[in-house]
């Protein structure tokens, strides 16, 4: 998949009038068949927005998207949707909720329900076919999203910070059996987070994308072995070394616009690594 | 789970005693003010009771209870095979709905009842009338709901529909139609509510038959045993349409009774 050279703009309500707000600019970027990619930058940067455009859910201003050679991508099968808000249909059941996209995309009943099964398995939900979303705990909900996007089977698995509302615990069991998943049924992800250490074990690369007008600042290798929940990651020598170099062109990213009172990053990160003053913008106006 | 159930059952059995504990008192404070005011003014309770078997007795209600409901159930019919689809189309074409929304809400907005003259001298004052008259008053709950339904539709589930490829078409039937339900359901209750209202206030402006007739027959001439009963049965009727379509509601959404 190759981005080139995309910009989309939002009217932004002004009083009376509207002005113009350029989300993205002249972003470009490539993604290898199979390759994990974890996209990173501050909150209010067009992350989202890109994930969108690349789905085909909203049309770029300028610049254009290839898939597989193809140009404007539109939604369909080819690509698999996880929201951070889950987004279940609350009067479908587990079950109904993972045959949707597969009944909208008119594949056939038996095929249907054999893939829902097989997915609803592999995300540890089997006995939960016939509960409704609203008996179940936000994690269950994101493994049923999970579950649901992978149905499609997807050559392209788009995931917007699909672990950020959960809390840290469940947040991390979900990235491993992410991880596990990904292992056994290769296929590209493009995952959207702020989460440094969520990066960091799954990415193969990560690409940092600056604030509003957001583009592609920088891309780092993530060199780490797979499967990666077999050993502790955070133990590796250039683990610290990478989040600490990605936490602080995050922070100079944050200061530099100085829109938005701070990047959302875990607790143990929000600890200024030695010789280093971090001091929350919100803060200041206490 | 199972204490769960047991304590759902505790819940519902609290319930219905206090119902019962209320209806007691209701007929209490009736009796007391009965034997207070004297029967020009309230009829005893039990007075009501022989009354009402006596009147259905003879066949009277029945025969007024048929008059009534032909209207009721024409006019409803009418109402929900117009105002559903109408709703629908409103919440599903934004142009639809955006011309038409305005209307509605001038309509609604007058008072209908003022318009019974009209509908008189358009209609003569046979049973055409009535049903327009409860038309009329029906009518509106019944489309301002449904389409307020499809238009609060969740966006975050359309998008996501549509990020699966969904066709407006799909969103529709598989997104808005559903999300509507509750919405639906609530607006053919107003309808059917004000529908036996629409009734009653027809038969009294209109040509006197059915349950509104007896009420101001009885009325008229004092016979207050009499006009309780047609009172009460029209109460009940009301009720009864309710309960029925909340227990539909609570069968349609299933995933409701389990929401925290």
């Amino acid at each position: 998949m190759l981005v080139r050279d995309l910009s989309k703009s939002f009217p932004l309500r002004q009083g009376k009038g509207y002005s113009v707000l350029n989300v993205i600019e002249d972003l470009s970027m490539g993604v290898e068949e199979n390759e994990f990619v974890v996209i990173i930058g501050p909150s209010g940067s067009g992350k989202t927005t890109l994930l969108k455009l690349i789905d085909g859910l909203i049309p770029p201003d300028s610049g254009e998207i290839l898939i597989d050679g193809t140009d404007h991508p539109r939604p369909g099968p080819k690509m698999g949707f996880v929201f951070q808000s889950f987004r279940l249909m609350p009067w479908r059941t587990v079950m109904a909720n993972v045959l949707f996209p597969l009944q909208i995309n008119h594949v056939d009943r038996q095929t249907a329900s054999e893939r829902a099964v097989k997915y609803i398995s592999q995300v540890g939900l089997t006995g939960f076919e016939n509960s409704y979303p609203s008996e179940l705990s936000g994690g269950m909900q994101q493994r049923v999203g999970l579950a649901r996007a992978m149905a499609l089977e997807p050559e392209i698995l788009l995931m917007d910070e699909p672990f950020g509302s959960l809390d840290a615990q469940t947040s991390e069991l979900l990235q491993v059996e992410l991880l596990k998943l990904w292992q056994f049924k290769r296929n590209t992800v493009i995952f959207v987070t702020h989460n440094l250490d969520e990066a960091l074990l799954l990415a193969d690369r990560i690409v940092l994308i600056g604030a509003r007008p957001s583009r592609v600042e920088e891309e780092i290798k993530v060199p780490f072995r797979r499967p990666r929940w077999t050993y502790d990651v955070r133990s590796e020598p250039e683990y610290p070394v990478l989040r600490r170099h990605l936490w602080t062109r995050l922070r100079e990213m944050v200061s530099k616009s100085g829109t938005f009172p701070g990047v959302k990053v875990q607790s143990a990160a929000a600890e200024p690594l030695a010789g280093e003053e971090w001091t929350p913008r919100l803060a200041d106006r206490r | 789970m199972s204490g769960q159930i047991a304590a759902k059952n505790r819940s519902r059995r609290t319930a219905w005693v206090t119902r019962i504990a209320i209806f007691v008192g209701l007929i209490v404070v009736w009796q007391l003010a009965a034997m207070s005011l004297g029967p020009l003014f309230l009829p005893l309770p039990l007075a009501v009771v022989k009354a009402t078997v006596a009147l259905f007795g003879n066949g009277t209600i029945e025969l007024a209870l048929e008059q009534s409901m032909t209207v009721f159930l024409t006019a409803f019919a009418i109402s929900l095979g117009i105002g559903i689809p109408l709703g629908l189309v409103m919440g599903g074409i934004k142009a639809v709905g955006d011309a038409v929304d305005s209307f509605i809400n001038l309509f609604n907005s007058m008072p209908r009842i003022a318009l019974i003259p009209l509908m008189v001298a358009w209609f003569g004052l046979g049973v055409t009338a009535k049903i327009a008259i409860v038309v009329l008053l029906a009518f509106f709950p019944i489309v301002i709901n449904t389409y307020n339904g499809v238009l609060n539709t969740d966006k975050d589930l359309l998008e996501a529909a549509s990020s699966f490829g969904a066709s407006k078409a799909q969103l529709f039937t598989s997104v808005m139609l559903r999300a509507a339900l509750s919405n639906i359901i609530t607006g053919i209750r107003l309808g059917a509510s004000v529908g036996i209202l629409g009734v009653v206030v027809a038969e009294l402006f209109t040509a006197i038959t059915g349950l509104g007739g007896l009420i101001v027959n009885y009325g008229n001439t004092f016979q207050l045993n009499d006009y309780f009963v047609p009172v009460l049965v029209l109460s009940v009727i009301g009720a009864s349409i309710s309960e029925g379509l909340k227990v539909l509601e609570r069968k349609l959404t299933p995933w409701k009774s389990f929401q925290r």
